[in-house]
């Protein structure tokens, strides 16, 4: 042999033009040696296995994922990164497409998918939707803008080929349904018959309030590309992930997590791995700290046993392989089976299944929780059909593109972490906590995050690990998860199991139904109050059917087990509960001869319907908002038109299940309807409710400078939702301009300034936007008089337009905003304030969503794609319906990915997972799975409670995917699917035994 | 990413000669897609030391032979042989490869590679000590088979081949070149992927030494009157691996099958050979009706494992459905 095999090389190559000469060793990927060694962190990494696309570089003008490749082997090459990108014509002109289509929304994805979408137009210009699934193939992304990311590159080659571009930024396959506000019916401090209203349990008296009504607007409703300071980094690769933070000197931490679902550490020895060369910390039960320690006890797979702090990742990983740790194996509760056995091994000495607060309506001494209406026993008593239908769901999650991330620095006295969750105050708080050092010394910075979806809402102990390691170290950390680890450190969806018993008159009619919902909630002892975290949206379908059916009960099981915690993961307990109750409706429909639409008409609840008594909703609709009034009514709820709405876009028509067609291959339609929230509605400043609140505070600032900009200071993270977008057009709206131009944002940091509470659960353009709203108002009343004052004219003559006041008929007696912010020494600044009402908010904030689905299914393979879908949405006014439609999208391919796919469970081990083929283990649709056609219906269902009439959506329809996928599939193949995952082998399973059975 | 030392020979000899040396085998490091997740996984018997053999031009080469057949280097990218004019012959090929893992990493891997690619069961990639990792069991014989298991049966390692260009290959009559210290031999398919073969104190699917390496691939001329296909069933378009995959040459007179070939992938230790459905096929016509009545014939002899049955279904439903399309296609 001529030389000797070696672990250090020397790399020379040419990057975007400029020469670059590095050591490594022979295990250092590309992505490292890009990213971490050469700083060039456009190009960010996910999988880490080759599974996303998204670290994507070209290697001599080809796409190659740089994770996926030694650094070793582009010795010699040339290379392009996003970096590249902003000289190159085709690069620029895809950029600005992506821009004008909202073609990012996390954006994590795009430096990836554009580098690869660059070939593409290098070779011809004439390219169809084909050729860009094609490029595009290996590229995922988690928010599910594929629709938006393949316009934006044909919209780029049109430009490119015609040389005319800049078409104005409109929706493609959308359209707003309006409606007229509903009024007679409001209660709850919108428009009762009186101008005074009687709201709460507290009897808190306010006077009607209307915000601002959607008439006249000019910005709102217009399909604006978002705000550029928030976008546009996403674009060029420059918006600041955790994982894009890169310092000279920074360790790299790894992490061990149990192997076993329920294990005592007997021994733990982490000498060897700390004397490797390069570790400079291992933290074990032993030496973490002590308000954050790490347990002996291990209580589901994945509970973190040590982290590592190296030089690198692959050392930091050399060290956990050199920590030798004795477990002793411990019985364990792995899934809801598990916890169903009466032997079930006790995880609780009160056994376990968990109780909520004996003060809740909604107590029970033989379940979690209960509410119910009338009496189920007289019911089935009357009823001339009894059907009973059993449905599983199996669990789900989204992680998130970007993994699980942060970095920390320490400076002696100010720490500074850069992290990932929806919250920047309660993450300052969080960590100070942990690390017992005042908040005042804590900069937390979450500018954009990869995605959060709920499944990342807080941050984690093991952040505060990553902190503290930076303080003992004096060297700034880093840490990323691979995708094994991070799906034990995010939310789950839990295991469900619903049982249904239904009680109906000959023609129909329900005249009892009864649930038992049974899940798991992960190794946790918190009670779940009626409202959260677990049950809420289990009882949504029982708000949207349950007024009309006489008599019903829901009863909830929760169960606490070895896996790891339940929650939100895009929308809470939504997808796993809805799945049942919507394949039953489905079944009744077929079961006494209906059309599955006229069925669910007959049943759901309308504007004027009065809830039954409060007392049967538990704490949340209960006792704590009872109205004085007449009892609670819905008003701004489009049941009936999201489904006639949508009945027409579809062109639905349900016929008996269709004739197989060539090799097998039929098709089948399906529709599924649920409730939501509509979001959380609170109190603004000045209402009598806002004083008396006891419940989380949101803070907005705008300052007006001198040179008439206005700055919006919500610290809110962006986590592709464009939220400030939508606020902008609102605030713009109200200050009387013609577009979002003036607006600047300064966000996602706590130097900032303005504390607020964490957004999730659709609160954020309420809430959040409220607060910002307030501000606005304040402003504009400010300026009136300021300008009244300049101008000598009377507060009531003058007009507004454009950044300009002037007195009415006499356009020369004017003065702009920035001569008044001059006058007033060079800035005007107004704070505004929001707090959430009881429970969900104030008074009956709901809505309604509806999926329409077209599947093929190849029987023979048990194979199926969805190929169309019409996704409805009672969606309030919509402020900008570029962004909406994209919100849609994302809903519709997360719904789709949480019905034909779950948690990469070892189906023979409960409480085992096999994920560690990334990407391959736990499956996300690709741009191939797109169907050809998704339109959606936004039913503009003005919410009288709130400004402008907008209330939250994109979680409301995703409810209905799965259901309405599982009704097709029945629809094309006569087989019904009652277990989820809905995947082939379960088709087949339900084929085989459907012959069998004759 | 495990620690390993790398190695760059300049020659095929080079290459030999390197993996012979040292006590524990080392790796060949081509495309490394496949090699690559072992090693971040940290697997109990990935390599030490890799012999990195993609500066050896000898082996990237796409030509013809003397007798027209074509013959490929095993460097070759799939993404290269895909758009290699000399392949457009076999256009089963390129369809074989464009369903293959995602364009990103066909750009890397290497025919040779791909053909010799370990399993994808999870337990396996996850470190579990199997028989294909150090250990002496199959967890997946008695624990999750849902996807990448075996319903063929298995002496002791349950786990799929997984490959598909093998089963076209195969199909295609391809025979393999294998260099090594004492020249070089030629294989079939199926002389070459075994399925269970003990070296090194593992198991693993193919019959190469380790000090062997995979020289090129031989496709013999395409014939006349001959219809090749290939299909594979699986739950996305993208990177998922064969649930099913099938590949098919059916030798005709006019509509007259003379002679079928036909292999599975995705279901057995190996590519499956069906010898009974190749039998009954040869002779019969193709005519609409016999799609439904060949598919009594597919895979009778399969004893899958207790979670994995609906993959036979598959198998059979996908061979329906290639047999159908090579009706239309004689019409």
């Amino acid at each position: 042999m001529t030389s000797e095999p070696v672990r250090k090389l020397s790399v020379e190559v040419n990057i975007n033009g400029t020469p670059h000469k590095s050591e490594v060793e022979s295990r250092t990927t590309l992505w490292e040696l890009l990213s971490e060694k050469l700083h060039l962190t456009g190009t960010v990494r996910s999988c880490n296995r080759g599974t996303c696309g998204v670290c994507t570089v070209l290697v001599d003008g080809r796409p190659f994922y740089s994770c996926h490749l030694l650094a070793g082997d582009v010795n010699g090459k040339s290379l392009t990164t996003i970096e590249s990108l902003q000289s190159d014509r085709i690069v620029s002109t895809l950029q600005k497409a992506a821009y004008s289509c909202h073609a990012a929304q996390c954006g994590y994805c795009t430096a990836g998918w554009m580098v690869a979408a660059k070939t593409l137009l290098e070779k011809r210009l004439d390219v169809t939707e084909q050729d860009v699934k094609e490029t595009l193939a290996g590229h995922l992304c988690r928010c599910g803008a594929y629709k938006s990311i393949t316009r934006a590159i044909l919209e780029a080659a049109e430009e490119l080929r015609s040389g005319k571009g800049d078409a104005a930024p409109s929706t493609d396959h959308s359209v707003i349904v309006p409606m007229p506000m509903v009024r007679d019916y409001s209660t709850g401090g919108g428009h009762g018959k009186s101008q005074t209203l009687i709201e709460g349990d507290e009897r808190i008296v306010t006077v009607k309030w209307q915000g601002h009504p959607p008439a006249g607007l000019g910005i709102i409703g217009k399909p604006i590309p978002p705000l550029p300071e928030v976008s546009k980094p996403k674009i060029s690769g420059s918006a600041e992930y955790a994982t894009r933070v890169v310092r000279d000197g920074m360790l790299y931490a790894a992490v061990l997590g149990s192997p076993h679902p329920h294990a005592r550490i007997r021994r733990i020895d982490a000498s060897k791995a700390g004397s490797i060369q390069g570790v400079h910390l291992v933290l074990t039960c032993e030496n973490a700290p002590e308000k954050n320690p790490l347990g002996r006890e291990l209580n589901f797979q994945g509970d973190i046993v040590a982290v590592s702090f190296a030089e690198s990742e692959d050392i930091a990983e050399d060290a956990l392989d050199a920590i030798e740790v004795d477990y002793e194996k411990l019985p364990h509760v792995g899934s809801l089976d598990d916890a169903l056995k009466p032997d079930a091994y006790p995880l609780r000495l009160d056994g376990n299944m968990l109780h909520i607060d004996e003060e809740d309506p909604a107590y029970c001494a033989d379940a979690t929780a209960r509410w119910s209406h009338g009496s189920v026993e007289k019911g089935f008593a009357d009823s001339d059909i009894i059907r009973e239908f059993t449905y599983r769901y199996g669990g789900s999650t989204v992680l998130p593109m970007q993994p699980l991330s942060g970095v920390a620095e320490w400076d002696g006295g100010t720490l500074t972490f850069h992290g990932m969750a929806q919250g920047i105050n309660a993450s300052r708080r969080q960590l100070s906590q942990w690390l017992g050092i005042d908040g005042k010394n804590i900069r937390f910075v979450d500018k954009w995050n990869g995605g959060t979806f709920g499944a990342r809402m807080t941050l984690r102990p093991l952040d505060g690990l990553i902190a503290h390691a930076a303080i003992v170290t004096g060297r700034p950390v880093k840490y990323s998860l691979p995708i094994s680890s991070e799906i034990s450190q995010v939310a789950l969806k839990p295991e469900v199991l619903q049982k249904f018993s239904v009680g109906a008159k000959k023609d129909g009619t329900i005249v009892a139904l009864k649930c038992d919902a049974y899940q798991t909630v992960g190794f946790t002892d918190k009670t779940p109050t009626a409202g959260t975290p677990l049950n809420e949206s289990a009882r949504d379908q029982f708000l949207l059917y349950g007024v009309h059916i006489p008599n019903w009960q829901l009863t909830s099981y929760c169960y606490k087990t070895n896996t790891p915690q339940v929650g939100a993961a895009r929308s809470n307990t939504q997808q796993e509960f809805k799945l049942g109750f919507e394949c039953m409706m489905d079944e009744l429909a077929e079961e006494f001869g209906r059309d599955p639409l006229e069925y669910r008409l007959r049943f759901v609840s309308r504007p004027g319907d009065v809830l039954s008594p409060a007392s049967d909703w538990g704490s949340e609709f209960g006792k704590k908002i009872e109205l004085e009034n007449g009892g609670l009514k819905f008003d701004s709820y489009a049941s009936v038109e999201v489904i006639r709405e949508g009945e027409k876009t579809f062109e639905w028509e349900h016929k008996a299940y269709a004739d197989i067609g060539k090799g097998g291959v039929c098709r089948g339609v399906g529709v599924a309807v649920v409730d939501h929230h509509g979001g959380q509605l609170g109190w603004r400043e000045g209402e009598v409710g806002f004083e008396r609140s006891k419940g989380d505070v949101f803070n907005a600032e705008i300052v007006l400078d001198s040179a008439g900009t206005i700055t919006l200071k919500n610290v809110q993270p962006e986590s592709g939702t464009d939220h400030d977008t939508s606020i902008a057009q609102t605030i713009s709206e109200l200050l009387g301009y013609k577009s979002i131009g003036k607006i600047r944002l300064l966000w996602g940091d706590s130097e900032i300034g303005v504390d607020s509470a964490a957004w999730f659960g659709g609160r954020t353009n309420t809430l959040q936007g409220g607060a910002v709203l307030v501000a606005a108002e304040k402003l504009l009343g400010d300026l009136r008089t300021r300008a009244a004052a300049f101008l000598g004219a009377g507060a009531g003559e003058l007009e507004i337009e454009d950044g300009v006041v002037h007195v009415k008929g006499s356009r020369e007696r004017s003065v702009s905003f920035a001569e008044l912010a001059r006058h007033a020494g060079g800035t005007i600044r107004q704070w505004g304030v929001t707090k959430t009402g009881p429970g969900k908010g104030r008074a009956l904030v709901r809505s309604v969503g509806a999926c329409f689905a077209e599947v093929e299914v190849n029987i023979m393979t048990g194979v199926w794609r969805v190929k169309r879908i019409v996704f409805v949405q009672d969606a309030g006014k919509v402020i900008n319906p570029l962004l909406s439609e994209g919100d849609m999208d994302g809903a519709f391919i997360q719904g789709l990915n949480t019905t034909a796919d779950g948690i990469p469970w070892d189906r023979t081990a409960p409480g085992h997972l096999l994920a560690g083929m990334a990407f391959l283990s736990y499956r996300m649709p690709t741009i191939k799975e797109v169907p050809d056609e998704i339109r959606h219906v936004f039913i503009e269902s003005l919410e009288p409670r709130w400004y402008f009439g907008y209330k939250s959506f994109g979680e409301t329809a995703i409810g209905a995917v799965p259901s309405a996928i599982v009704n097709a599939i029945y629809n094309a193949t006569g087989v019904r699917i009652r277990e989820h995952p809905i995947t082939p082998e379960r088709v087949l399973e339900e084929m085989r035994r459907k012959v069998l059975s004759g | 990413m495990k620690q390993f030392s790398i190695y760059k020979p300049k020659t095929v000899e080079e290459a030999l000669a390197a993996l012979s040396s040292g006590e524990k085998a080392a790796a060949i490091y081509a495309g490394g897609t496949d090699l690559l997740i072992r090693l971040k996984n940290r697997l109990y018997t990935s390599p030490d030391v890799l012999v990195d053999i993609k500066g050896l031009e000898d082996l990237r080469f796409v030509r013809y032979d003397e007798t027209g057949g074509l013959v490929i280097g095993s460097l070759v990218t799939l993404g290269e042989l895909a758009e290699a004019k000399e392949a457009v012959h076999y256009p089963v090929i390129a369809q074989t490869i464009s369903s293959i893992s995602s364009p990103e990493l066909r750009n890397q891997s290497t025919v040779g590679g791909n053909i010799l690619q370990e399993v994808w069961c999870p337990y396996y990639r996850s470190d579990y000590r199997c028989w294909r990792n150090g250990g002496d069991i199959c967890y997946a014989e008695v624990g999750d088979n849902t996807e990448y298991q075996s319903i063929m049966g298995a002496k002791k390692s349950f786990a799929a081949y997984p490959g598909d260009l093998a089963i076209t290959l195969a199909a295609l009559d391809a025979k393999v070149t294998v260099a090594g210290p004492e020249g070089r031999r030629q294989l079939t398919i199926e002389e070459l992927i075994p399925g269970e073969v003990e070296a090194e104190g593992k198991i693993q699917s193919h019959v190469l030494r380790r000090n062997e390496l995979l020289a090129e691939i031989s496709i013999p001329p395409p014939g006349n009157d001959e219809l090749y296909l290939f299909g594979k069933v699986r739950k996305r378009e993208v990177w998922d691996f064969a649930s099913a995959s099938a590949a098919m040459r059916l030798s005709l007179d006019n509509k007259t099958i003379r002679r079928a070939s036909v292999f599975f992938g995705g279901i057995a230790t190996r590519p499956w050979r069906d010898r009974r459905l190749e039998d009954y096929l040869s002779g019969k016509e193709l005519r609409y009706d016999l799609p439904d009545s060949a598919i009594q014939e597919v895979l009778v002899d399969a004893r899958p494992l207790p979670h994995n049955g609906y993959k036979k279904d598959q198998a059979v439903g996908l061979l329906n459905s290639m047999l159908a399309d090579a009706v239309s296609r004689v019409k």
